[in-house]
């Protein structure tokens, strides 16, 4: 009887101090600032992997193409080229100011690869500067990451470092997404994000015969039912996604108006509970650009009254940026019938209808 | 009389406390280390469709290929195959997320 009692009053004075510990001490929280940075530095040493792999990848690559010296072009790439948005708090001309700033920027990018590769082909040139816009956002994402890490040790400040832990396991995956894309774009089979692209391909078949319409924006003339169809999308096979809104406003002009249903199509980023290649149409400008392409689409078909269709591919974060999968395949198969029925239901012959395959048009012509 | 009954409760306690930590510490750690291991890359599959016949053939993907590129001859009838589709064939995925 006497042990119990001697273990019974222990057990009390045991929880005592631990509540005193718990309620009045800080120390839990450092046992768990402890924790949980280790838990970051483990997964940050994965980001610097993936940064290192990233680049001999390219490295590689960029050796493929014959390139001199691939190494400093990354390295003088990576950290440069960065745009400052411009002012929203005056909106006036705003889409303006940032559509001039957006040409601006790739018309940089662009010099900047023919300056260090002069003769490069076009297709190389666009795979070039992928490939260096892929290593500077994986620089990026663990230059973001290093910098919350460092300002939790240095204050101390377990919230920070706990936020960090929590959401790490999210910011590995997309940067594994992004070190794959490099193999996806090396090896030059069509991405996600070229769902659209496929889709405005297969309602042309075989038509050959384009007329670049925009910078690295291709339209084709062919007929579908009786309908005279115009197809825009970018120039492939090439990594580049064109001008796409640009192109419709110049086509809409040149034709006066004359058009009676636009449709977009593109991938769209499916929410966690749908499938992968799910379809679905509504109306609107299917385009996730940052605004100018968007708006001109928009702005084209409200000034001459045009239905302004759009069918959309959902698919991952990681599948749009790598190798197209069977399930976005199939569900490229799908929105074609989906642009097909809705031609056939809504327009009549005679009529003339724009079909604009948004998206990275990479492995596709 | 069994080896437990001879035992103070307290320390039956506590062994079951230690017993549970240990498992929970255990499975977690495995659960993290099996889900890093499933990484297999598919195939990428290139098909041709004949554009005379209806042909499709089925093949993996070389480097150069592309969708809407012409050239090659039908086995068949020796007629003009386009590229329609190039697409990764992944094994299938668990599903956990509640769709
Ligand atoms: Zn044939």
């Amino acid at each position: 009887m006497d042990g119990v009692q001697d273990w019974t009053s222990m057990l009390i004075a045991i929880l005592i101090l631990s509540s005193f510990i718990l309620n009045f001490t800080d120390i839990p929280q450092k046992i768990q600032f402890t924790r949980y940075s280790s838990v970051v530095r483990r997964k940050l040493m994965e980001l610097i992997e993936f940064e290192e792999e990233g680049r001999r990848k390219s490295i590689k690559y960029l050796k493929d193409m014959n390139l001199p010296n691939p190494k400093t072009l990354i390295d003088d790439y990576v950290d440069n080229f960065f745009m400052i948005f411009p002012v929203e708090r005056e909106p006036i001309d705003v889409i303006k100011r940032l559509k001039h700033l957006l040409r601006t920027r790739d018309e940089a990018v662009k010099r900047y690869v023919l300056d260090k590769v002069p003769n490069v082909s076009e297709i190389d040139r666009q795979r070039i500067e992928v490939l260096l816009e892929l290593n500077s956002v994986l620089t990026y994402i663990n230059k973001v990451v290093k910098h919350y890490y460092n300002l939790g040790v240095k204050f101390n400040d377990w919230i920070m470092m706990m936020q960090l832990a929590l959401q790490i396991n999210q910011i590995v995956r997309l940067a594994k997404a992004y070190r794959d894309a490099i193999d996806s774009f090396g090896v030059g089979a069509p991405i996600g994000d070229g769902a659209g692209a496929l889709v405005a391909r297969m309602l042309l078949g075989n038509v050959s015969g384009a007329s670049e319409i925009a910078p690295e924006t291709v339209l084709y003339e062919t007929s579908f039912e009786g309908r005279k169809l115009y197809v825009i999308k970018a120039k492939g096979p090439g990594p580049t996604v064109g001008w796409p809104g640009e192109a419709l406003e110049k086509l809409v002009d040149s034709l006066e108006c004359r058009i009676s249903r636009i449709i977009t199509v593109d991938a769209a980023l499916k929410l966690e509970s749908e499938k992968s290649g799910e379809v679905a149409y509504g109306v609107g400008a299917a385009i996730g650009d940052l605004g100018p392409e968007k708006i001109a689409m928009e702005r084209i078909a409200s000034r001459c009254s045009v239905p302004l269709d759009a069918v959309v591919i959902k698919m991952s974060n990681e599948e749009a940026i790598n190798t197209m999968t069977k399930q976005v395949y199939e569900g490229v198969v799908r929105a074609a019938d989906i642009v097909k029925n809705t031609i056939l239901s809504k327009t009549r012959e005679g009529d003339a209808v724009v079909v604009v395959g948004v998206g990275n048009t990479l492995g596709i012509e | 009389m069994s080896v437990l009954l001879e035992l103070d409760p307290l320390y039956i306690l506590l062994i079951a406390i230690i017993v549970f930590l240990s498992s929970y510490l255990l499975i977690s750690y495995l659960r993290e280390s099996s889900t890093q291991k499933k990484e297999e890359k598919g195939k990428i599959v290139t098909v041709k469709k004949c554009l005379s016949c209806n042909y499709v053939l089925n093949k993996p993907y070389d480097k150069g290929e592309y969708v809407g590129r012409v050239g090659e001859k039908c086995p068949k009838c020796g007629g003009e195959m386009m590229v329609t589709a190039i697409y990764l064939e992944t094994p299938p995925q668990p599903q956990e997320a509640i769709s």
